[in-house]
């Protein structure tokens, strides 16, 4: 190998590991990782790869080693096992067929024909393939939804990572084949091949949209029930004060009497019982932020049907600037785990929702009695729910709720209470990240 | 001495309130001093006069000047970042306007006494914090602030100058000794050259935080993540030490 190539192929891979970056970004969520890891795995990366290529150079363990080592990189960040997968395999792909396609177009423009010089054709191939696949993932990079490791379904998983794979399988049986006379062919095989699947990369992301929207579409569901049982409370609280303002008559001549009579005790008794019949109950959220009032009155209903109480502490005004769909998402999902944790206890069964606004900052405190027993799963903690799949709306969406207002949420317990705590600035609008 | 004011057109409800404080008061090391006010010029036209109030009990429902007006008033015209304000309602729904001034608690109508005290203990223990001198020394004098003046600590140079209110004062030092000399939980780090006091920060976002006196102080890209979290835990601790709210 002369010292052109080699210094050639240096240069032109650590673009193309930076292009490597660019397409795991395109995956991948970056915000809560460890930077310097993430660069240090990407230089090994490139030294690696490199040392490959000048020892021992040869196609099937550079293909092999190439494969693994993408999956290693996809280590750094969170996701499924599934996300992990497809990247590894789409990335590969799409890259190798950048190469491929390189090969075969630059052996057809018989370019060291033109040039004595033998060096010009794996130069052109190392140069023009690296570009090209940096154009790529320029522009996959609008394909955000891909993103999301909302868990597909296997089937609609495999359906998706069979045709990279067999693109893969095919593209290598006929660069083996290729001679001078089926050039053109074999480039116009790989350029519909390429084409396919930047379109499954496409299809991939309308897939994860069509989920996205499926839950988005649940939670907006729950949130309309929660408004019309709402209604109803607000119907039934103004039913209670129609009486007492027909029955005040009646209550003034008891008073009348009890006073004249001197039972004070008597009195001061009736005169609670209309406060508290006014009132109606203590155990409803009455803070007059509607949005706040319905989810947490819907979620008192659900936890008194299981014989769950729940004490309510709002110190809230009215109007928020967070979105009512973030709050449906952050309480909701919240209480739902507290009272699907309560539901194990025979006793105690008490929730305590917290939640405060202070100079523009929405504290929200919720805790709950716990059997001791948590389900983790990669050092993360796991809701408990039955039907996980149908519960991609758990802690994450509460993640990334509160992540659109720059929040945080914090998550511990000792062997009986288990809290989780919530800090979200009150911004005029969710800041959007990528 | 603890000063009490408080303020309600409902004279009724006013006497029963200073009498439950004067009970608590029996139950704690702190002499308590109450005064009542029907209505809100009255209190205004009171504290003009120079008098400060510890806490203050104030009905939102006020006939004239409102709890909001006078609330803003107190934060706004006077400056007051530190009378522990107490809202009294009979409505348990607030608005924006409200918490814009900062109030330690709302109280909703009739007035428990268990949950008052709690109010007052949590007031007491702020007021106590406030009362306390940070100290410094320029060349051989010794001076004092209290805590409850200084807006933020900013380093100059070789010096560390005091926000307050209407003057700066300096002196040759560090902040990040000036920042072991206080508690935590109280002057946060916001910066490396900036250490701001809790209660003098009337808005708090990721990336700045808006002071008593309106200056806008950014915090650094290293520090966002730690002051979300010592706000956190700030509230977090309140919580422990509590039981009612």
């Amino acid at each position: 190998m002369s010292n052109n190539i080699l210094i050639v192929y240096l240069i032109s891979s650590a673009f193309s590991t930076y292009t490597t970056y660019k397409f795991m970004c395109i995956f991948f969520e970056r915000n809560e990782i460890n930077r310097k890891i993430e660069i240090v795995s990407y230089i090994l990366y490139y030294i690696f790869m490199s040392l490959i290529f000048i020892i021992f150079n040869y196609p099937i363990l550079n293909l092999i080693t190439n494969i693994i080592i993408f999956f290693l990189l996809t280590l750094n960040y969170p996701a499924t096992l599934k996300l992990r997968l497809t990247a590894t395999v789409l990335i590969y792909v799409i890259l190798a067929i950048v190469e491929c396609f390189a090969v075969v177009a630059v052996k057809l423009l018989k370019l060291n024909s033109l040039v004595p010089h033998s060096d010009l054709e794996i130069i052109s191939i190392l140069v023009s393939s690296k570009i090209f696949s940096y154009i790529i993932v320029l522009a996959l990079a609008n394909f955000k939804m891909v993103k999301n490791s909302i868990n597909v379904t296997t089937f609609h998983w495999i359906s998706i990572l069979m045709i990279p794979i067999g693109t893969l399988v095919s593209t290598i049986m006929l660069i083996s084949e290729s001679n001078e006379n089926n050039l053109l062919i074999i480039i116009n095989s790989i350029i519909i091949m390429f084409f396919i699947n930047i379109f499954v990369f496409y299809l991939y992301d309308q897939l994860m949209k069509t989920y996205h929207d499926k839950m988005e579409k649940e939670l907006l569901q729950q949130q309309n029930n929660a408004y019309s049982k709402q209604f109803e409370l607000i119907n039934q609280s103004q039913e209670n004060i129609k009486m007492l303002r027909h029955d005040i008559k009646n209550h003034m001549t008891s008073l009348q009497a009890l006073i004249k009579a001197n039972d004070n005790e008597r009195a001061l008794n009736y005169l609670k019982n209309i406060y508290d019949h006014g009132n109606y109950s203590n155990e409803y959220a009455k803070s007059g932020n509607s949005e706040i009032d319905s989810i947490l009155n819907y979620k008192i209903n659900e936890a008194s049907k299981h014989g769950i109480k729940v004490n309510v502490n709002l110190n809230i005004p009215e109007k928020l600037s967070i979105q009512p769909f973030d709050l449906s998402v952050v309480l909701g999902n919240l209480i739902d785990n507290s009272i699907e944790a309560t539901l194990k206890l025979s006793e105690d069964k008490t929730i305590n929702v917290s939640i405060e606004y202070e100079r523009n900052v929405l504290y929200i405190s919720i805790s709950n009695p716990y059997d001791g027993k948590l389900l983790y799963k990669n050092s993360k903690l796991k809701t408990t729910h039955h039907d996980k799949e149908n519960h991609g709306i758990g802690l994450n969406s509460v993640k990334k709720s509160i992540d659109k207002y720059n929040g945080v949420l914090d998550i511990h317990y000792t062997d009986k209470i288990f809290y989780a705590d919530v800090l979200i600035y009150n911004n005029k609008e969710a800041i959007t990240i990528n | 001495m603890i000063r009490i004011a408080v303020c309600d057109d409902d004279n009724i409800l006013c006497l029963q309130l200073e009498s439950m404080l004067l009970e608590i008061s029996k139950n704690i090391s702190e002499e308590i001093e109450v005064e009542t006010f029907f209505s809100g010029e009255e209190l205004c036209r009171f504290l003009t006069e120079k008098n400060y109030f510890d806490i203050l009990f104030l009905d939102i429902e006020l006939i004239k000047l409102n709890g909001v007006e006078v609330g803003k008033i107190i934060r706004e015209e006077m400056n007051n970042e530190t009378t522990q304000i107490v809202y009294i309602s009979a409505k348990e729904s607030y608005a924006m306007d409200l918490f814009q001034v900062r109030p330690l608690h709302f109280l909703i109508k009739p007035i428990q006494k268990d949950v008052l005290e709690e109010v007052v203990n949590k007031a007491l223990k702020l007021i106590v914090k406030n009362n306390q001198y940070f100290e410094y020394k320029n060349g051989i004098t010794n001076y004092i602030v209290p805590f409850k003046d200084i807006i933020y600590f900013e380093s100059d140079g070789r010096k560390v100058n005091i926000i307050l209110n209407d003057e700066i004062q300096n002196f040759y030092g560090k902040l990040s000794e000036v920042e072991k000399q206080l508690n935590e939980q109280d002057f946060i780090l916001i910066h490396k050259s900036f250490l701001v006091n809790y209660d003098h920060v009337v808005e708090y976002q990721y990336e700045y935080v808006k002071m008593s006196n309106n200056k806008v102080l950014s915090i650094s890209q290293n520090n966002r993540k730690i002051v979300r979290e010592k706000l956190l835990h700030r509230k977090q601790r309140k919580k422990q030490c509590q039981t009612i709210f």
